[in-house]
């Protein structure tokens, strides 16, 4: 896969992810806009029941009123026998089908008539509904009563009866019951399972429950809720608590307000059901949403994931690789595999290293067959040496036993003679260690024998052979030594290189007022040596070659320097060999100056 | 004194032995390695000057069967070379116990040293 497809996935799972956010905002206000709804349409319902309540006492009201002034007036008048009114009133009960009995009372509260002929002389001038209505008022009960004779709950609804002249000379009671409320409620519940539906009193007496297991005019448990509903401005009002068995209900409750004739009784109808049901659909969404969101993030999550090891891993592989290559580790380990740029960056670099690997062992190769040059090179020149310094030997011997007039007497010639011989194989044994030396330098294989050496010892010795030899000029050497440290070198190298420049020196300074000086110091990290003359001095155009091999200023026929043209080459290697430089220094005019270094501290 | 030259080179041990002699000490010469090793183990020199570069038995192969010579001294011995050795090797040749060694060519004067030094 392309990198680019797979950054493509990544986005895909971002964009999916700040989809869902929304998605997930604009769900939450959809279940509260959800919640509110349902919640007011219960209200709405509990309402609509309890208006049902309203408007079936209200006809009682009407019916009370109704019957109490027909009565009294036109239908049956106050002529009629007692039998002849109870036979209407017993009509009218069976046509609306809304009471258990009707009963009339005379003005002294007793029982005078019945439509299903109970209790007839019973006095019942002390119950409420006959001292109410006696005094002219149209009465009906707050609580239900429980009937004795009939065993079913009874709103008692009764109201003044007159005589021609317009006075009260009895009472009729309407006996309602209460069942019929109950029957208008749970109709509701019928329609609307599983509501709950609870008709309370003013006093928290339970009138109607459609619960199996609540008895009718009992407190209800919970009371102080009711009491600060009950308490409250508020007709109607909704919360949400926990049943009894675990789970949550939503309640609804709706104070009596009264319909028309009927002023209400300050009771209270409650409806409650489970929020499971009620927001089933509401909660069915959440949830699917929930899983859908599950599943988008989880394969956002896996996806970003796979695409992020894709890549890292990879580059962290590569990366790894690298770091071996850096510390000249060819043996890599490319992961190949998942198709991306990164494989093919993988697969270029593994080939570049194969390459340098190549390379290096072709330079490799190339350096042993330089070095096996060199050896042979070395063993050229130390085998040559050797050849030529054996023939020397007896040339020296016989030469010096010759002038030492060992093998007779000699003329003047013949020593002038031998001395040219002398001082020629002198020269030819300096050369033959001259190219040694240089050979040496060149492959490196010329070895140091350093030792701590003090200045002082390093020098004094040396110095003192050199003034011996440049006595013979006159010429003057002195020393300056302002150190007195010790340096780490191989202190006959050193010296060669001293004696070199100092005869030099000695070679190009004017006879009897020449002057040499040596001067030894230390800067921060090094021992400078510095060789001065009053000689002719070094021509600036001949300095910049003057550390080359076979390098002469003067090539004449007729020149009056000696040297091999060796000996300021192999005083550079030298000196580079202990770390240090070697130099002309340009700015000494008075004649000829060279300077070099020899680091304190050497790798 | 008795002096012992063992090079290959006869000009040398030529020229050296005639030095020697003409300022009085006696001389033996061997051109062969071998053959003066054997020499120097039958009869008893007070000096004797080896060559280490030489064919078939070297100066080393003359050092290493002598110094396995218990009843040998090898401080009677002085080396001779025109090779050249760096430090290292000529450390190992003084190691095995010989008197000094001595760099070719060698001036009149240092043979006269010598010389002096060994009696």
């Amino acid at each position: 896969m392309r990198l680019g497809t797979l950054i493509i996935i990544l986005c895909i799972s971002l964009v999916s992810i700040s989809l869902l956010i929304p998605s997930f905002l604009a769900l939450s206000s959809f279940s509260e806009e959800f919640e509110r709804t349902v919640t007011s349409d219960i209200k709405n319902l509990t309402s609509n029941a309890l208006d049902k309540v309203n408007r079936i006492m209200n006809a009682r009201i009407i019916d009370i009123k109704f019957l109490t002034s027909n009565l009294n007036l036109n239908l049956v008048g106050n002529n009629n026998s007692i039998k002849e009114k109870i036979n209407y009133l017993r009509d009218y009960e069976i046509q609306t089908q809304m009471y258990t009995s009707i009963s009339i009372y005379d003005f002294d509260g007793i029982k005078i008539g019945d439509t299903r002929n109970l209790k007839i002389g019973e006095d019942e001038s002390n119950e409420l509904f006959f001292i109410e209505a006696i005094q002219g008022k149209i009465y009906h009960d707050k609580i239900p009563e429980e009937s004795k004779s009939l065993g079913i709950s009874i709103i008692h609804f009764s109201g003044p009866m007159y005589d021609e002249n317009g006075n009260v000379d009895g009472v009729l009671l309407l006996n309602f019951s209460l069942s019929k409320i109950s029957d208008i409620l749970s109709e509701d519940v019928i329609y609307s399972k599983p509501i709950e539906v609870h008709l309370i009193s003013n006093e928290g007496l339970i009138l109607y429950s459609s619960h199996p297991h609540t008895g009718i005019l009992t407190e209800i448990t919970e009371l102080t809720t009711y009491q600060n509903f009950m308490q409250s401005t508020d007709k109607i009002i909704s919360f949400f608590d926990e049943a009894d068995e675990g789970y949550e209900l939503l309640f609804t409750a709706v104070k009596q307000v009264g319909f028309q004739q009927y002023d209400g009784d300050e009771w209270v109808l409650i409806f409650d059901l489970p929020t499971a049901v009620l927001f089933e659909k509401r909660d069915s969404a959440v949830i699917t949403f929930i899983i859908i969101a599950g599943i988008i993030l989880s394969i956002s999550v896996v996806a970003s994931f796979v695409i992020a090891t894709r890549i890292s891993n990879p580059i962290r592989n590569l990366e790894r690789e690298m770091k071996k290559v850096s510390i000249s580790n060819y043996e890599i380990n490319v992961v190949s595999g998942g198709g991306t740029e990164i494989e093919s960056m993988s697969k270029s670099f593994e080939k570049m290293v194969i390459d340098i690997k190549k390379g290096q062992t072709q330079i490799q190769d190339q350096l042993k067959e330089l070095k096996k040059i060199d050896e042979q090179k070395d063993e050229f020149a130390a085998m040559v040496s050797h050849e030529l310094k054996t023939p020397i030997v007896p040339i020296q011997l016989y030469t010096e036993m010759l002038l030492d007039g060992h093998l007779g007497s000699l003329d003047d010639k013949q020593v002038k003679a031998l001395n040219a011989i002398h001082s020629n194989i002198e020269t030819l044994n300096e050369l033959v260690d001259d190219v040694l030396d240089v050979t040496k330098l060149e492959v490196g294989r010329l070895t140091l024998n350093k030792n701590q050496v003090s200045v002082e010892e390093l020098v004094s010795k040396n110095i003192e052979s050199l003034k011996i030899f440049a006595k013979e000029k006159n010429i003057v050497l002195e020393t300056d030594l302002k150190t007195s440290g010790k340096i780490f070198c191989d202190s006959k190298r050193i010296n060669q290189v001293i004696s070199n420049l100092i005869k030099n020196s000695i070679d190009f300074v004017p006879e009897n007022n020449g002057l040499i000086k040596l001067t030894v110091e230390k800067n921060a990290k090094s021992f400078v040596f510095t060789i001065t003359d009053n000689g002719s001095g070094i021509p600036i155009k001949n300095q910049e070659f003057l550390f080359q091999k076979f390098y002469k200023i003067d090539t004449s026929p007729t020149r009056k320097h000696g040297g091999t043209g060796l000996g300021l080459t192999i005083c550079k290697g030298l000196i580079e060999s202990h770390g240090g430089k070697i130099w002309i220094d340009k700015e000494y005019t008075q004649g000829s100056c060279f300077k070099f270094t020899i680091p304190e501290v050497q790798s | 004194m008795n002096i012992l030259i063992i090079d290959d080179n006869k000009d040398i041990t030529d020229a050296i032995s005639l030095f020697a002699e003409s300022v009085g000490h006696s001389c033996v010469v061997s051109n062969d390695g071998k053959e003066g090793c054997n020499m120097a183990k039958k009869e008893n020199f007070d000096l004797i000057l080896l060559d280490i570069a030489m064919p078939e038995f070297s100066g080393y192969d003359v050092l290493n069967t002598l110094k396995n010579d218990s009843n040998f001294d090898m401080k009677k011995i002085v080396v001779i070379t025109a090779s050249n050795l760096d430090n290292l090797q000529a450390e190992k040749i003084e190691l095995l116990g010989i008197y000094k060694l001595v760099r070719k060519p060698m001036s009149l004067d240092s043979l006269r040293d010598i010389f002096s030094e060994f009696t």
